[in-house]
């Protein structure tokens, strides 16, 4: 079986056009499967998908969505693990264009663009994701690539240990990034997938969101290899200049937990991380990395895009 | 409900008597069920309890311990978690006893005594609990509580995460690694009742014994860099009714031994933490430092007690196997 589509869900009433979105795809129907994990209290509404020998359910107990999305990767059959939410949809030809770019690209995360819609179905902008290789440092920056548009090899998947159920909200993220750091990313341009924007109804508790990110971010940093995997996944002065800052801002966050030891080991990451940018240092770019936060370039470039965009697309 | 047995299995014959041993159990006023993890990657050889309405059986594809346990445990309703391997049993009366453990103790981790026996079945000692209360200490010392003999709340597992995953730990020890990481933050308590018969042995096992040693090296230095650990475990080497004393330089000798570890493979800076808390443990020691308990546990490897027991039984099954440096 070529690919498992794992669709968390607490039972929201968007779920069915989720899952025939993925039914409906162009391609072998016994080469794919959907693994729908029900982490709501109850019973899932008697729905039409139910009856496709292609779909499994299973039932977890209000566990959060990483346990959820992990427990449907342990009884997925597929070569490849696909997260889809039960609000979001896929394009009718995704599964097409990812599994071309997964059979010809040796990377354990292949992934396409992917268009946000609001909450009735109307196209907001486009995301053209472009990470690409080896995107480490850019990963470990906050760029972001949504899971929903994404197949991860599953033999990857399950030795970077899977979803961290104790990150809630950035998992997405900190799977990425521990993706990235061993394994290369490889991108198809075209959209394939559909993603609703807003927290409303959303089970994501965001207050969590910055501490939990910053405590995940200090766990890769604790990893040996870290520091070379991000020197060789930065391609320009601005890159580099984020290898220190990433360093520099864990010895704050250190520093002021009293955990002086760890700030210490950051500290002399970062002046080793400064001191072999050589002639960088001479940069302007190199210096706004140091000291700005990152800022993805990906949502500045769909709301520009956003006037002059194509009609939304159709909702299976 | 009051608790899930979980069992994942690579579809061994033993696996029948491992969930009839649970379905036999009693449990006055209260439900249980039984969740069977296949990770054989085939089908289960059809049985007679697959029949019963206790039982749900799912199938992972080959992963392993971790990932499967994890996955029984993320769909189980239970109140409890109790995972059983496919070779061992339980004891009549074992729920019994946990129940009653349980309406007095909201500890985070229930336990019991436990008999090993080899691959025949004989039984060779039996072990009875002695720990309660805050074991940080005796787990970071290897101490194991078997998780056959064990119930664990719900939240206690699913707040340290789950089981870790098997590739941190180089492949194994991950039992004892999920005992520490909820030591860190919860009590133990313990029933005076034998509840399990678990098999040792290396027959038919997936378990790589060669591999323990960095194993529990990983596990050990993964407890001792969170923060909480060093007041965790001197309060536990206070809390314990005999040999304070031997605990309290054990401590010292974990961090001594960690700061050698780390400067040995280059990590100067943790090397310097695990120094300092080394030698701030041995500041603190204060009248300790004129027992000879306290620079015995210094100085000598531990003895876990379940090896002794097995060493004194004449019955060793694993040959040779160095638990510490």
């Amino acid at each position: 079986m070529f690919s498992s589509t794992v669709i968390p869900t607490v039972g929201r009433s968007t779920l069915a056009r989720s899952v025939e979105s993925v039914l409906r795809q162009t391609v072998g129907r016994d080469q794919f499967e959907v693994v729908v994990v029900n982490d709501s209290d109850g019973p899932l509404v008697a729905a039409e998908w139910q009856q496709s020998k292609s779909v499994r359910i299973v039932h977890t107990r209000r566990r959060e969505r990483s346990v959820a999305r992990n427990t449907g990767a342990a009884l997925a059959r597929g070569r490849y693990l696909h997260f889809l939410d039960d609000d979001d949809w896929l394009a009718p030809d995704a599964f097409e264009h990812l599994w071309e770019l997964a059979r010809s690209r040796a990377a354990g995360w292949v992934y396409g663009h992917s268009q946000l819609v609001d909450r009735q179905g109307q196209a907001i902008l486009r995301l053209r994701h472009a990470l690409s290789g080896n995107c480490f440092v850019q990963a470990m920056a906050g760029e972001w690539v949504p899971l929903q548009a994404s197949l991860i090899d599953a033999d990857t998947f399950f030795a970077v240990g899977g979803f961290n159920p104790l990150v809630s909200g950035p998992e997405d993220v900190d799977l990425l990034r521990r993706v990235s750091l061993q394994s290369d990313l490889a991108v198809t341009p075209n959209v394939v997938a559909c993603i609703s924007w807003g927290a409303e109804h959303s089970t994501t508790d965001y207050r969590r969101h910055p501490e939990q990110s910053r405590l995940a971010r200090e766990q890769i940093l604790d990893r040996t290899g870290v520091l070379r995997r991000m020197r060789a996944s930065a391609g320009s002065s601005y890159w580099r200049g984020r290898i220190v800052r990433a360093y520099a801002t864990s010895l704050v966050w250190n520093v002021r937990r009293k955990h002086l030891m760890t700030a210490a080991s950051r500290g002399v990451f970062s002046l080793v991380a400064l001191l072999s940018a050589g002639l960088d240092v001479f940069s302007p770019d190199f210096w706004r990395a140091v000291s700005r936060p990152h800022a993805s370039e990906v949502f500045n470039q769909g709301l520009r895009e956003a006037g002059r965009l194509a009609p939304p697309l159709s909702r299976p | 409900m009051f608790c899930s047995t979980i069992i994942p299995t690579v579809n061994r014959p033993s696996l029948a008597g491992a969930v009839e041993s649970v379905l036999g159990q009693s449990l006055p006023g209260e439900d249980f069920e039984v969740i069977v993890v296949n990770d054989s990657g085939g089908p289960l050889s059809a049985a007679d309890w697959q029949r019963s309405e206790r039982v749900r059986i799912i199938n992972t594809q080959r992963r392993n311990r971790s990932v499967a346990r994890n996955t029984g445990a993320a769909i189980a309703k239970g109140r409890y978690l109790h995972f059983l391997d496919d070779d061992d049993w339980l004891l009549p009366g074992a729920f019994e006893a946990f129940a009653q453990l349980a309406h007095s103790s909201h500890a985070g981790w229930l336990y019991g005594g436990f008999q090993l026996a080899d691959n025949t079945g004989n039984v060779l000692c039996e072990i009875s609990p002695t720990e309660a209360g805050n074991c940080f200490v005796e787990l970071v010392a290897s101490e194991w509580i078997p998780l056959q003999a064990s119930f664990i709340q719900v939240s206690a597992f699913f707040g340290a995460g789950g089981f870790a995953s098997l590739e941190s730990l180089l492949g194994g020890y991950e039992d004892i690694d999920l005992s520490r990481q909820i030591a860190l933050y919860h009590d133990f308590a313990s029933t005076v009742a034998t509840v399990t018969r678990i098999r040792v042995g290396d027959v038919g096992s997936t378990t790589n014994y060669s591999a323990m040693f960095k194993q529990n090296r990983m596990s050990r230095e993964k407890a001792l860099a969170t923060a909480a650990s060093f007041s965790r475990m001197r309060a536990s080497a206070s809390a314990r009714p005999t040999g304070r004393g031997y605990w309290h330089g054990r401590i010292i000798y974990y961090y001594l031994a960690s700061a050698w570890w780390n400067l040995w493979h280059r990590r100067p800076l943790a090397a310097a933490s695990r120094g300092v808390h080394g030698l701030a443990g041995l500041a603190a020691a204060t009248w300790a430092l004129a027992s000879p308990d306290f620079w015995h546990g210094l100085m000598a490897p531990h003895r876990n007690r379940v090896w002794t027991a097995l060493e004194e039984s004449n019955a060793h099954p694993y040959g040779t196997v160095i638990w510490e440096e």
